[in-house]
């Protein structure tokens, strides 16, 4: 390819390359080295497909611009990338290649893959060791793992029990739930029992069905053995056929199910590229076509020759065209028949109208006239009596006032001057302001009579207050007179005072007296408490006993304190108010739920 | 021989374990039944009678009520200590009407002291107080 481009752009070099290409081009590449010195031969050596080597590096416009300067090219140290150079590079170091050098070579290479496969037949040893080990701590693995597992279900209890402990949960409760776990596995037990005996049935049923099917089998042999020879045949035959059938039918199917999933993955792939969607589009127009060509083609050759069919059109062209034309022609009657219709209809419209309006105006003047007078003579009577009621009531007003002016007229008589009137006048004047005087004081007077009259009762409360003091007073004086006549004696008073103060002074003797004794009776009695005190507490037993007492105290305080917390603690596990109160809301609950279904059963 | 507890008699209590305002011990030695001594509560109640001197005391006669159980003791000495027993008595219970009790006690005292240890009531009450001997 290079070579062609080369020649299309250069004239000059066409003609030297031409000149030598037919010998050296088909030259082999080590020859071509060694004797050719024309610088053209070596480019086409270069060029040559076999070597390869500038032709890929330079590429087309490399070799091109080599080409046109000649004179570098001849410059260039070609030896070393030449195939001259190659074949020395790839030669060995050693020049002499005796046995002994690769003797040498052989056995130290033997050496090498001696102690691999020694290295290697270690790993295997390892290995197998560990596999072994392997084995055995795998088994010790599944025995700890099962243990793990017993443990973990132990812990598990043991965590259920120290919560319960920590909840403060009674023992009843924890019975209880022990004892509906029971029951549940029970219930589970009995369920997978009665499974277990359903299977069991199952599996007999099915051994009689098994049996049953033996009996069939046989039966059937005891058949074919019973039947004659060509019968028997022609079974053996059919049942041959029939297994070849059953076969093809399976290997049919088989078939069947790789060509579907060959169409869907052939489907799937459709999907994937628009060129052969857009192929199978073009299948699919092209069958079409193909459909319509073949269809053309049957038409094209069933149909009789051309003049016959002309014949035959134009005999159907004809009869069209008559029947087209009667066609028009009754469509041409119709209309002019719709058209004197629609005239008539019209003419007739308006015949109606002229007579109806003058009629109607007169009709609904008349029936006006009609309606006022019946209205009128229907108000006639009412109306009537309500104008003759006015006039009464009228007249009845004229006759009172024609009275009222007789009585003026009569007055006017009697009426006084004009200056008496101005008189009198005066007098009213004066007369209302004396009046309204004497209002005034009458007012003030009533206002003093509440006074007084408050003050009247202020007083009687007094008098009362005053003669209760009296009475006390009275009553202080009578003490006080009688005091009078003791109190006059002074003589007996003062041997009286003197006789008290004897008697006084003798019990203070007493006293006195007695005060002593009792002093020294106290004394004594001390003493004696003392010694008896000392006596005690020199006594073992006593001391014994305070300790002993001492010790009983102690306990007793710690009884109280234990009576105490256990009184607390039954206080708060105490749950059967709490119980109480919730079974009887529980039970208002579910009345007020019946009562409410009771009273609208729909909800 | 005459009463050394009656009036003139130089006889007077010199200690009781009571003492109430409107029944004092004095009521014991006025001779009259209609008053009397009433303890206060409790028991072992008591009263020292002093004669003064020393005086041949013969028999003892007492007046009381609700006293169950009494005891006498004497002393000697001028000051009133070192009593030593002397006599005791149970007295029966009367219901309602006053219990008297004449006690023997032929021995020389200048003073004597009278121990209600025990009675049939809460209260005692003891109305008159006879001491029949020789100064």
């Amino acid at each position: 390819m290079t070579a062609a481009y080369v020649h299309q752009r250069d004239g000059v070099v066409k003609l030297t390359m031409s000149a030598s290409r037919p010998k050296t081009g088909q030259r082999p590449i080590g020859t071509a080295a060694g004797r050719q010195p024309g610088t053209a031969t070596r480019l086409t050596t270069a060029m040559n497909p076999t070597t390869a080597r500038p032709g890929t590096r330079g590429g087309a416009a490399a070799a091109g611009v080599a080409l046109n300067a000649q004179v570098t090219v001849v410059d260039r140290p070609m030896t070393q990338q030449g195939l001259g150079g190659m074949k020395t590079a790839a030669k060995g170091m050693r020049q002499v290649h005796d046995r002994t050098y690769y003797l040498g070579l052989v056995r130290s290479k033997v050496n090498e893959l001696n102690s691999e496969i020694t290295r290697l037949n270690k790993e295997i040893e390892n290995i197998s060791e560990e596999n072994s080990s392997y084995l055995t701590y795998e088994k010790r693995a599944e025995i700890l793992a099962s243990e793990i597992k017993d443990l973990q279900g132990e812990l598990g209890d043991y965590n259920t029990l120290v919560d319960k402990l920590t909840t403060d949960e009674d023992i009843q409760d924890v019975e209880f739930d022990l004892n509906d776990l029971r029951t549940a596995n029970e219930r589970e037990a009995k369920k997978i029992e009665d499974l277990f005996e359903v299977k069991k049935k199952k599996e007999e049923t099915i051994k009689q069905l098994e049996h049953e099917l033996d009996q069939e089998k046989r039966m059937a042999d005891n058949l074919v053995n019973d039947m004659n020879p060509e019968m028997r045949q022609k079974y053996f035959r059919l049942k041959d056929m029939n297994e070849h059938m059953l076969k093809q039918l399976e290997s049919g199917q088989q078939e069947l199910d790789v060509l579907n999933s060959k169409t869907e993955g052939l489907q799937e792939e459709l999907s994937m590229s628009q060129v052969k969607q857009e192929a199978v589009r073009l299948y699919e127009q092209l069958n079409e076509l193909e459909m319509k060509r073949d269809s053309l083609i049957e038409e094209a050759k069933s149909t009789t020759s051309p003049a016959e069919e002309r014949e035959k059109l134009l005999k159907q062209v004809k009869e069209d065209n008559q029947e087209i034309a009667s066609m028009e022609r009754q469509t041409n009657e119709f209309r002019e028949k719709t058209d004197s219709l629609r005239e008539e209809i019209h003419q007739l419209d308006m015949d109606i109208e002229e007579n109806q309006g003058e009629r109607n105006q007169k009709y609904k003047e008349l029936k006006k006239r009609e309606e006022t007078m019946e209205e009128f003579l229907t108000t006639f009577e009412t109306v009537k009596s309500q104008e003759h009621q006015k006039i009464g009531e009228l007249e009845q007003n004229v006759v009172s006032l024609l009275e009222h002016i007789s009585r003026n007229m009569g007055r006017f008589q009697a009426l006084p001057s004009q200056n008496e009137l101005a008189e009198m006048k005066e007098d009213l004047a004066f007369k209302e302001g004396e009046m309204k005087k004497s209002e005034y004081t009458s007012m003030g007077l009533a206002h003093e009579n509440e006074k007084l009259r408050e003050d009247l009762e202020k007083v009687e409360q007094l008098e009362d207050k005053i003669q209760t003091e009296l009475a006390m007073l009275r009553e202080k004086i009578a003490n006080m007179e009688a005091e009078l006549v003791t109190f006059r004696d002074l003589d007996s008073l003062q041997r009286k005072s003197d006789d008290k103060k004897q008697k006084l002074q003798a019990d203070r003797v007493i006293l006195q007296k007695r005060k002593e004794t009792f002093k020294r009776n106290l004394k004594q009695l001390n003493a004696t408490y003392e010694k008896l005190k000392s006596d005690l507490n020199d006594n073992e037993t006593y001391t014994q006993l305070g300790n002993l007492e001492r010790k009983w105290q102690h306990h007793e305080q710690n009884n109280f304190v234990m009576k105490d917390f256990i009184n607390a603690k039954t206080m708060e596990c105490n749950y059967r108010p709490i119980s109480k109160r919730v079974f009887v809301g529980v039970g208002e609950y579910n009345a007020q739920l019946q009562s409410q279904m009771a009273n609208n059963p729909g909800v | 021989m005459y009463d050394l507890a009656g009036k003139g008699g130089g006889a007077s209590i010199v200690l009781a374990t009571s003492n109430d305002q409107r029944h004092p011990p004095e009521n014991m030695l006025d001779g009259s039944d209609d008053t009397f001594w009433s303890s206060t509560g409790l028991f072992p109640q008591e009263f020292i009678l002093s004669f003064g001197n020393t005086a041949d005391v013969q028999k003892v006669s007492i007046t009381g009520y609700n006293i169950r159980h009494l005891q006498i003791e004497k002393s000697t000495s001028p000051d009133a200590s070192s009593f030593e027993p002397v006599t005791e008595k149970d007295i029966p219970q009367t219901d309602g009407q006053l219990q008297v009790q004449d006690i023997d006690v032929r021995t020389k005292a200048s003073y004597l002291r009278f121990v209600v240890d025990a009675g049939y009531d809460h209260f005692i009450a003891i109305y008159k107080l006879n001491v029949s001997g020789n100064a």
